[in-house]
């Protein structure tokens, strides 16, 4: 088995392989590429990464915060971009991602809902991810206006994964409920390090329901959503 | 002869055809549609662990199953043309982001 490395393009067609079309049609999608930065597990061979890992894959080594922050900029600036220039909601935009991506999601929702009076996203999703014991995301968290709420987190992990353990993903869930957040989680039988039917199915469900919950409770509220001011990105 | 020969060029076109990685991926739209995924699910185990040269048949038999599912070329062929653009309109946007590494043989990228 070789491997090379994903980026945009490769986990759409990906996407487009598992999701039943009917679902597919019912959103938009952007499927941003990481910036090719060195990545140290690798011997610091340039890769279409998210952040830089040093030491491994577990857990416990510390989180490589300024690569991740690279990356959580250029996507907070593409969301800026969709609320701005193409009016777009916030309220119905999800960020998600699949492994690596699943954890950059995680951290780019974190910072989105810590800036000030931010309107919430409509749904986070992290499928195949975990988050490191030291991550910045954890104080983040902590110190996040309790105006602010968090949208409906969907976490899903394969039973089968031996790449990035099920029990990394299951241990970020419960620390992320612990802080706050209200997520669910589904373990997928027979699923390795994959996306399967199934699972995308469920999040997509998950997502409908809680961008119509968002702006059921938003417009009870009377609150409009407000344009938040940064830079466009291009990916 | 001459026609023998053509037509058995014909049927390797079409066969190359069905196979191309493109072409792979609208038949898993289609099938995705059609079949319920437990039995998609479980077939995909089945050829999975029995390695890459069997993919191949796994999706010559789905690319049948379908095409007799759908009974028509004129039918395959809208399915394939409208999964092809993915709409960019004021329905609610997903950003989502890729993984470190695909596996270049084999389904499951990391």
């Amino acid at each position: 088995m070789s491997w090379s490395d994903d980026t945009g393009p490769g986990v759409q067609s990906w996407i487009e392989s598992i999701v039943p079309y009917t679902e597919l049609q019912q959103w938009d999608w952007i499927f941003p590429s990481a910036e090719p930065i060195p990545y140290q597990l690798n011997g610091g061979m340039i890769s279409s990464i998210w952040y830089d890992r040093v030491g491994g894959f577990d857990p416990s080594y510390p989180e490589q915060t300024v690569t991740v922050e690279q990356s959580t900029d250029r996507l907070l600036a593409l969301l800026d971009d969709q609320i701005q220039n193409k009016g777009r909601d916030p309220r119905q935009m999800i960020i998600a991602g699949f492994s690596m991506g699943g954890a950059i999601a995680y951290q780019t929702a974190a910072r989105w809902h810590a800036r000030p009076n931010a309107v919430p996203l409509g749904g986070v999703g992290g499928l195949s991810c975990y988050l490191n014991r030291d991550s910045k995301l954890w104080s983040i968290l902590k110190n996040t206006p309790e105006t602010v709420s968090w949208p409906q987190t969907f976490i899903a992990h394969g039973a089968d994964d031996d790449f990035i353990l099920p029990e990394w993903g299951i241990a970020t869930f419960e620390r992320l409920v612990k802080a706050g957040v209200p997520a669910s989680f589904r373990l997928i039988p027979n699923a390795h390090h994959e996306m399967v039917a199934e699972e995308m199915v469920e999040f997509l469900h998950l997502m409908k329901d809680s961008i119509v919950a968002e702006l059921e409770v938003e417009n009870e509220k009377g609150i409009a959503p407000s344009h938040v001011s940064a830079s466009s990105s291009e990916f | 002869m001459a026609t023998a020969v053509a037509r058995k060029l014909k049927s390797v076109a079409c066969g190359l055809w069905l196979v191309t990685p493109r072409k792979i991926r609208y038949l898993e739209y289609l099938i995705n549609d059609a079949m319920p995924s437990k039995i998609l699910n479980s077939m995909k185990q089945i050829f999975y662990a029995a390695g890459s040269p069997f993919f191949i048949g796994y999706w010559w038999m789905i690319s049948s199953f379908k095409l007799l599912t759908v009974g028509s070329k004129k039918t395959f062929v809208r399915a394939m043309s409208t999964t092809d653009t993915i709409s960019r309109s004021s329905k609610p946007l997903i950003v989502f982001c890729h993984g470190q590494m695909t596996q270049v043989q084999g389904f499951n990228p990391g």
